[in-house]
């Protein structure tokens, strides 16, 4: 009797669990009232720690790959995703925003860009209580959707040069959306017959409620001027440059937003490239300037050998391309912490600006030292730092140093660090290294590598705890022919107990990709720690 | 009427073709640098650079040729190498309108097609083979000297 009723009682289980399974009904409109992120850095100040993780050491080994979604045919996919209780909103280089659901990676709806997203997907929450999705792209426009629907609400074409484009995610704060500008002219300097260079990074702050616009800021506040000629007809311009490729960060109790640049595309070189500014977030007043890499001109010229668009003298090419954090130390004392792509981090007054530690945990080039971004842990007092080394640029005799570094937030004191394995033998295209952003829960650290892997570290001591080999090709949920490779960019984003990671980047020559991994909790497994 | 010997050979066309190729980019190149043409950002915003790279191309064309084109009927490879050009009607000199016709009516077609979808683009690229392909048949006529009419042949000296 006993064992009928056992029976029974599992039948009855494998049906819920069945009728769960299927109901994952695409045609219901999204769940909105919760998110994982409220921005790209999850929280306001770019953190990059999430705190609504389910996974942790005790259950990471628990991971398993749920579904594949294919972001198109494209092998360069540059977008990161915002995830609420049941949907995954992503972006495509076809320009394709899809809303996912979340158990499954069936399409909910998508909406059409008609231009690469290049950024990632944030949300906010209008007056009237609609949620909607912000975003830019290759063309240099800011877009509003409504998540709910898929509908557009407003586009707004925030370029003031025909090469500008977004490529840091925009970042939503209390109904304004700071939109960060950098630009394709770094690569068309490589045409010779081409005046280089005359764009300027910005920030523009726009409302969020219609897209109009509040204020913009150019990182370089001189217009460029002709500085001499090639060819002899050919009119060379500057000062140029300096983009913010990466999220803006807001610091709501100062007023302030802060942006790492990027370097000068001509001379005469800025006081402002390969800096972290700080701008006031009602006006677009700069507060504050911290340069770290002088007279730093470059451009992709430079790659090219006696290019004359080439900068006299060009420098090593020393973006912030990672969003500085704002943090507490566990004095509770705030600091701002930036990472460059020299290899050197660092602590930073944010009121003044003032430089408090720095270290330099890497060798750098082009590609990094520290690259999309790091994340910290006010628990542990850690910075998380990542460390790319790619062998690309003047890096003279320094030996890579690549793996993930902990550092002490108030003092930049190394804590652990954790050199990356080897993983490319057989592999073409395949770097060692980690360039994408990270991303740190109470207990972890997860890390995307350059040659596929993807890594859960144990935050207090380095440990790796969890690995999955994403360079291999996959069946996707969309049908499309699905491949795994180089992770990089935005890296890992942990929403409850899944994770979701998107592996293929063949922008510099690493071997490219389409997939998005979503990973989750398997339910079955004993998560105690006895 | 244009009698089937005094018909430029195919060798001889093939050189003057060669000579206007090698002529056209150094002054392309000059008169591109001289205005600025590919100079400023506006330049490379799609579809301007295929748009001016074509005007550039017609500017060059006629630069080079443009009298000898309106005088003679020649080119500067044809006249170098002693061919002409002249309408099947009779052997008049040809009108200049034809003269662009015949000289620009493939690149029309590849940036016509260029401006629709780049795969298209590949397709109508096949005509730069077939023109001269055509030329290999009897009476030794491209299929741009069909389209407007023409026939190369032997300048009288």
């Amino acid at each position: 009797m006993g064992d009928r009723l056992d029976v029974r009682a599992s039948l009855i289980v494998i049906v819920i669990l069945s009728a769960g399974a299927a109901s994952a009904d695409c045609t219901a409109p999204p769940n909105l009232q919760h998110f994982y992120s409220e921005s790209w850095g999850i929280d306001s100040h770019n953190t990059r720690f999430q705190p609504q993780s389910d996974i942790s050491r005790a259950n990471v080994t628990a991971l398993e790959l749920e579904w594949v979604f294919a972001l198109g045919e494209s092998m360069s996919p540059h977008s990161y995703p915002v995830v609420s209780d049941d949907t995954v909103f992503i972006g495509t280089p076809s320009g394709m925003l899809y809303a996912l659901d979340r158990d499954t990676g069936c399409l909910r709806w998508s909406f059409d860009a008609e231009s690469n997203i290049r950024s990632g997907v944030v949300q906010g929450r209008s007056p009237e209580g609609r949620v909607l999705l912000y975003f830019g792209t290759a063309s240099g426009h800011a877009y509003a959707v409504d998540a709910a629907t898929g509908d557009s609400v407003w586009r707004t074409d925030v370029k003031d040069h025909p090469f500008a484009l977004v490529t840091g995610t925009p970042h939503y704060a209390d109904g304004q959306l700071f939109v960060a500008l950098s630009s394709w002219e770094v690569g068309v300097a490589m045409v010779p017959f081409y005046g280089c260079c005359t764009f300027r990074g910005s920030i523009v702050a726009l409302n969020a409620d219609d897209g109009t616009l509040q204020w913009r800021t150019h990182v370089i506040p001189d217009e460029p001027q002709v500085t001499g000629r090639h060819f002899i007809f050919v009119e060379k311009w500057g000062p140029s440059g300096a983009p913010v490729w990466s999220s803006p960060t807001i610091d709501a109790e100062r007023g302030l937003v802060y942006v790492g640049t990027g370097e000068n595309y001509s001379r005469p070189a800025s006081a402002t490239s390969d800096a972290i500014i700080a701008i006031d977030r009602n006006n677009g007043d700069i507060r504050w300037v911290q340069q770290y890499t002088e007279l730093d001109a470059f451009n992709l010229a430079c790659v090219l050998p006696s290019h004359p668009n080439c900068p006299e003298n060009p420098g090593p090419d020393l973006d912030f391309g990672a969003p500085p954090i704002v943090a507490r130390t566990e004095a509770g004392e705030a600091i701002l912490l930036a990472g460059q792509k020299s290899g050197g981090v660092y602590g930073i007054d944010p009121d003044t600006g003032e430089r408090l530690w720095e270290v330099t945990i890497g060798r750098g080039g082009y590609l990094g030292g520290v690259h999309w971004g790091m994340a910290v842990n006010e628990r542990l007092g850690l910075l998380f730092a990542p460390i790319s080394d790619i062998a690309a640029g003047p890096t003279g005799d320094v030996a890579p140093a690549p793996g993930l570094y902990a550092l002490d937030i108030a003092t930049g004191a190394a804590r652990w660090s954790q050199p990356i394995d080897d993983n490319c033998a057989n592999r073409e295209l395949c770097a060692v290294g980690l360039s994408a952003a990270l991303m740190a829960t109470d207990d972890l650290v997860f890390a995307g590598a350059l040659d596929g892997m993807l890594y859960a570290y144990d935050a207090a001591s380095g440990e790796v705890l969890w690995r999955y080999d994403t360079w291999r090709d996959f069946e996707s949920v969309n049908g499309l022919t699905t491949q795994g490779g180089a992770i990089d960019v935005h890296g890992p984003m942990i929403a409850g107990d899944m994770l979701f990671i998107q592996s293929g980047y063949g922008s510099f020559g690493q071997r490219g990709g389409n997939a998005l991994l979503a990973f989750k909790l398997a339910t079955t497994t004993d998560f105690s720690d006895d | 009427m244009i009698s089937e010997s005094s018909l430029a050979t195919r060798r001889r066309r093939c050189l003057a073709t060669l000579i206007d190729y090698i002529v056209l980019p150094p002054i392309a190149l000059v008169i591109m640098l001289a205005t600025g043409l590919m100079e400023g950002p506006e330049a490379y915003v799609w579809p301007q650079p295929v748009l001016r790279l074509f005007g550039l191309l017609v500017v060059s064309y006629f630069a080079i040729h443009g009298y000898l084109l309106a005088r003679r009927g020649q080119t500067l490879g044809k006249k170098l190498v002693g061919l002409t050009l002249v309408s099947t009607g009779g052997g008049t000199p040809l009108e200049l309108w034809r003269h662009a016709l015949r000289a620009f009516a493939i690149p029309l077609a590849l940036l016509l097609a260029l401006l629709v979808h780049f795969n298209l683009a590949a397709i109508v690229a096949l005509l730069l083979i077939i023109d001269p392909l055509v030329a290999l048949a009897a009476h030794k006529r491209s299929l741009r000297d069909y389209i407007v009419g023409s026939v190369v042949h032997d300048h009288p000296r």
